[in-house]
């Protein structure tokens, strides 16, 4: 390896060695979370500045291994924003709570496994080899595993994590059979020679079992329809900022990943694949809004909202080259700073001893709350495509590639889709600023509140002070309007970004 | 002689032993056991692919490598999971995880 090709790897080299160095902050640090949370900071943020040092490098191919061009850069680098705001949005609700022993460890650790989750999910944004697609969905699963479960007193978390697993285990192994029978077809572990395999002519029976196969991996990575009935648990179970990493980080590596398999080979126009996927939008988009409509609990409504958001992102993937990347990266970077709004905001509702869930104890939440109810309400508009947020750009791309490539069908139902999702976004708004009943006012606030309200102590400061989810909460409602309003420069910067495309 | 026929069959038929294994049993270790089969099968496959392939570099031996050790790491968090789940319910039946439908 040369120079240049460490340089173009930088971001990847910093996070990878920073996060053993987080893990012996932990080891060192005794009790207390903060020194791993700051030295977790610092590695993202220098993870990201390294995208800079990457970017004068870029295209570049590493071996045949990965390839580091503006459209990965661009994803890393919102990996490692949005893993940066997950931390910040951790810190109180991952602090040990009031009564719980915390067996002497700081919980250090998980900010370790946080980075390293970030680590898996930029090397699968950068593979073009089936060696690296493993080794980076492996890294960001079983980080996630351990992610899950992280909060060993509650035994739900547990449960969700070992659920997630043996399903990643199985969805993982049939992405590996087919891999297995790609190779047997092509000779090559590339990502490009099965791309390739599949254009030319007639393919033969092999190529298109492992296609079949690895569609199983990747649609349970996606939570795209038929693999889908892991996230409504897993969302619920997960600790909240956890929950925020899976339904960005974790989906949206892999979307990249499908974006640059799909695009440059012009896999999208080839045969009767693209048509499996278009099925799989449409599925998803009415599986996922039409079972939230039934939700009463917040977690479980985001979960079947994302199934939605990537029966959405599909159809800007089978859009075609030329117009998939730039429409799947402004749309990540939308829906990314919606979600993460709305999960901050839950998070930082959640920091006393209870998890505020279920939709009965947001009702009121403006009078009580107004910053995070504000917060809120603004994610779930973007997150339902209204006009002036970064949302409504987003579904508006996605609408203008679907089309452009005659996916008329695909865009109508999008639109149809985006009607139907309004209901349930809004009626979580509107409970916000419905006006709670004396008595159920008194009852929420010891609900939202530390323990401290109902054993007869006064309620802890801190609960209610300005800290870094709300931070987070702010950055994301900032994002969302900017992006909302003036979307030109971004739109440009992607352009520019993915001509390669 | 054996082909490589012999050992597709014999990877396919493991990798479906494991399939059912991992989606019938109801104990957590048995469901791990199946979800391991599954990734021996791939390896299986790989290998012979290596054996009677034409390719001259062994890339499958290489990835094989990679996918033993990368299940060996997911054994570990699994096995320290179902410690955990054990240690509150003191079973590891995969149907007594009650809170989540399964």
């Amino acid at each position: 390896m040369s120079s240049a090709d460490f340089l173009a790897l930088s971001p990847l080299v910093l996070a990878a060695g920073g996060s053993i160095i987080v893990l012996l902050v932990s080891a060192f640090a005794g009790k207390r979370p903060a020194p791993s949370f700051a030295a977790a900071l610092v590695v993202l943020a220098l993870a990201l500045a390294a995208i800079g040092l990457a970017w004068s490098e870029a295209p570049r191919a590493v071996g045949s291994l990965v390839k580091i061009d503006g459209f990965t850069l661009f994803a890393q680098a919102l990996i490692f924003a949005t893993a940066f705001l997950v931390a910040l949005a951790s810190y109180r609700y991952m602090a040990p709570r009031s009564g719980e022993e915390s067996g002497g460890d700081s919980g250090g650790e998980y900010y370790f496994l946080l980075l390293l989750a970030s680590l898996g999910a930029s090397i699968l944004a950068a593979a073009t080899s089936f060696v690296t697609l493993f080794l980076g969905l492996e890294l960001l699963s079983v980080s996630l595993f351990s992610l899950i479960a992280f909060r060993r007193e509650k035994t739900i978390g547990a449960q969700a994590g070992f659920m997630y697993l043996i399903l990643a285990g199985a969805s993982s192994a049939f992405l590996l059979f087919g891999m297995a029978l790609a190779f047997m077809a092509t000779g090559s572990l590339k990502t490009a020679d099965l791309a390739a395999a599949l254009v030319s002519g007639t393919p033969d029976i092999l190529v298109l079992a492992s296609l079949g196969l690895m569609t199983v991996g990747i649609g349970f990575k996606l939570a795209a329809v038929p693999f889908h009935l892991w996230t409504p648990e897993v969302y619920d179970a997960a600790p909240t900022p956890v929950t925020a990493f899976i339904a960005t980080v974790s989906k949206g590596a892999m979307a990249v990943f499908l974006v640059r398999f799909f695009a440059p080979s012009g896999l999208a126009s080839a045969g009767a694949y693209p048509w499996i996927f278009a099925a799989v939008a449409a599925l998803s988009m009415f599986a996922g809004n039409l079972l939230a409509l039934r939700e009463r609990r917040i977690k479980r409504i985001l979960a079947y909202s994302s199934i939605a958001h990537i029966g959405y992102i599909l159809i800007a993937i089978i859009a075609g080259p030329g117009r998939a990347a730039p429409t799947v990266a402004f749309y990540l970077v939308a829906y990314f700073a919606a979600s993460l709004g709305a999960f901050a905001a839950i998070s930082a509702l959640s920091q006393g001893d209870a998890e505020h869930d279920g939709l009965d104890s947001y009702r009121g939440l403006a009078s009580r709350r107004p910053g995070l109810a504000a917060g809120l309400a603004l994610a779930m508009l973007s997150l339902a495509g209204l006009p002036l947020t970064a949302g409504f750009m987003g579904k508006f791309l996605i609408f203008a590639a679907g089309e452009g490539a005659f996916l008329w069908v695909l865009a109508v139902l999008l639109a149809v889709n985006s009607t139907i999702s309004i209901y349930y976004y809004l009626r979580v708004v509107s409970i916000m600023y419905s006006p709670a009943p004396e008595a159920e006012t008194a009852a929420g606030e010891a609900f939202g509140e530390a323990a401290g309200a109902t054993s007869g102590t006064p309620r802890p400061r801190s609960a209610r002070a300005f800290g870094p989810a709300a931070a987070v909460v702010i950055v994301a409602a900032v994002v969302v309007i900017a992006l909302g309003i003036f979307p030109g420069p971004l739109i440009d910067l992607i352009r520019s970004l993915t001509s390669g495309y | 002689m054996i082909g490589l026929d012999h050992y597709l069959v014999l990877a396919a038929a493991l990798f479906c032993i494991g399939f059912v294994g991992a989606v019938v049993k109801r104990n957590a270790i048995a469901v791990l056991m199946g979800v391991e089969l599954m990734l021996n099968a791939v390896n299986l496959n790989l290998v012979a692919f290596d054996r009677f392939g034409v390719h001259v570099v062994p890339l499958g031996q290489s990835f094989a490598v990679f996918i033993i050790a990368v299940a060996a790491a997911e054994v570990a968090v699994a096995l320290a999971i179902i410690l955990t789940l054990y240690r509150r319910r003191s079973n590891t039946r995969v149907d007594d995880l009650d809170m989540l439908k399964w």
